[in-house]
């Protein structure tokens, strides 16, 4: 899987969310592959907003300097 | 010499002697000129001398003689010859050799002026006139420096320019005068001049005869240097003085004329350096005057420029804290929207955090592994989810989905 930014991951995970709900009948395979997707989407997003918040930091700190 | 022969002499030698003689005495002939004839090619002029009781003698005038005088020959004209006579050996023959020939009497001169003066002005030589330069110093001077009063006349005139004179003595009296009159000229040619004045007192028109003599005229004319006549007339105007750049009819009047551009010159000056005094004077007084009514300007708006100085400066302080404020007023909303940008950002980020671990639940509660390991299982007929009991009947054949298999089972018996 190509690795994209949060809000692209962010409106996957919608889909997928949303993929359930509408479904009366749970395919079970299909359904373990779209949970597979969504795990590997979260961990990727978790670890991009770590990633995120590690900047972040740096910049505060920075900014926080500079007054 | 001695007069008197004892020996027989041959007759050349008698008149070789007597032409000696002859040629010692020069005399002045009148008579009526009869039987002319004009030599071609030489150009001689011989003719027979006639007077009243009927005495004739034999004349020639040499060409270059004839031209000089300026006079045109007719029969029955009444002249005066100057020169001297001899006799031609090999005829025996007494001629009188005429160096100069003149008109006689007032109204023959006078047709003579007239005739040459109205030639001349067909020629337009009367008509060119160069200007005298002015300052002139090297003065050339053409007049008879002896037995007259014409050049202390003009020298005691001129004025003290630094005028440099240089006088050659000539005769001015006479068609003999043409001669040394020409020859004067010729010798000033060579010389360095600014202008060349040709000077005499008045006299009658007899007298002034050289002074119109054709030759004189057109030597005139010719000069490389400009020509001041200073010759005196009765009643009709030389024609050298004529034909002369610029023409005064006294000595006197001719140094004045010298004077002239040099007075100018002085008035000048004079007149140059009361105006630039008088100019020097006017721009310092001006100056002056400007220099007080500065002063005074200043002394008077002192106080009133102090005043708006102060009040410059006040305006300016109050720019300065006005600008300060500002600083101070935009630094602190500077300051606090950090604060604002930092705390919506960390708002942001928890807000994305609880977006995913919101999808994570959603997704863990919905994984179809999560039911199966709890024991739940799914049954399906002819691959189809068995959602209701009207579904099946006993004796169907059906698949049992649990977490680790499918258990193939045949219904035995239905409850409701």
């Amino acid at each position: 899987m190509s690795k994209k930014n949060l809000g692209d991951n962010l409106k996957k995970l919608a889909e997928i969310s949303r993929w359930f709900d509408e479904r009366e009948e749970i395919n079970v395979e299909e359904g373990l592959k779209k949970v597979k997707e969504a795990a590997l989407i979260i961990k990727e997003s978790k670890s991009r907003l770590a990633e995120v918040e590690n900047e972040f930091e740096e910049i505060k700190k920075s900014v926080e300097d500079e007054f | 010499m001695n007069n008197r022969f004892e020996e027989p002499i041959s007759v050349s030698e008698y008149i070789q002697f007597l032409n000696e003689l002859l040629k010692k005495v020069e005399v002045k002939l009148i008579g009526e000129v009869v039987q002319l004839k004009i030599h071609q090619p030489s150009g001689h002029v011989y003719f027979t001398l006639k007077d009243k009781d009927g005495a004739i003698m034999n004349c020639v005038i040499w060409k270059y003689n004839y031209r000089m005088c300026g006079v045109s020959l007719t029969e029955g004209m009444t002249v005066i010859l100057s020169g001297n006579a001899d006799i031609y050996p090999a005829r025996g023959t007494l001629t009188f050799k005429a160096n100069t020939v003149e008109l006689v009497g007032e109204g023959a001169l006078k047709k003579a002026y007239d005739e040459l003066k109205s030639k001349l002005q067909k020629e337009g030589l009367f008509d060119i006139k160069r200007p005298i330069p002015d300052y002139p110093q090297k003065i050339g001077v053409i007049t008879s420096l002896y037995g007259g009063t014409v050049i202390h006349d003009f020298t005691s005139n001129l004025g003290k320019f630094g005028f440099k004179i240089r006088a050659i003595n000539s005769k001015v009296e006479g068609v003999e005068a043409v001669k040394e009159l020409l020859s004067a000229i010729e010798r000033f040619k060579k010389e360095d001049i600014d202008v060349l004045v040709i000077m005499r007192g008045g006299g009658s028109l007899e007298s002034l005869i050289a002074f119109d003599n054709e030759m004189l005229v057109r030597s005139v004319a010719n000069f490389p240097v400009p020509v001041i006549a200073g010759i005196g007339h009765h009643k009709d105007v030389t024609l050298v003085s004529l034909v002369a750049d610029a023409a005064e009819s006294t000595p006197s009047a001719a140094a004045y004329f010298l004077n002239r551009s040099w007075e100018n010159a002085m008035h000048k000056i004079d007149s140059y350096s009361y105006e630039i005094l008088n100019n020097f004077n006017y721009a310092l007084q001006k100056t002056e005057k400007r220099i007080k009514l500065s002063l005074d300007f200043i002394i008077k708006n002192f106080d009133s420029i102090f005043e708006e100085y102060q009040k410059v400066e006040l305006r300016l302080k109050e720019t300065l804290t006005k600008i300060k404020h500002q600083l101070i007023s935009d630094n602190n909303k500077i300051g606090s929207l950090r604060v604002k940008v930092l705390r919506d950002f960390i708002e942001y980020l928890d807000f994305q955090k609880r977006i995913v671990i919101n999808y994570e639940q959603i997704i863990h509660y919905n994984n179809p592994e999560k039911q199966l390991k709890m024991g739940y299982s799914i049954s399906r007929i002819k691959g189809n989810i068995i959602r209701d009991i009207s579904q099946v009947k006993v004796g169907d054949d059906i698949d049992i989905q649990i977490t680790n298999g499918i258990i193939q089972s045949k219904i035995k018996n239905i409850k409701k």
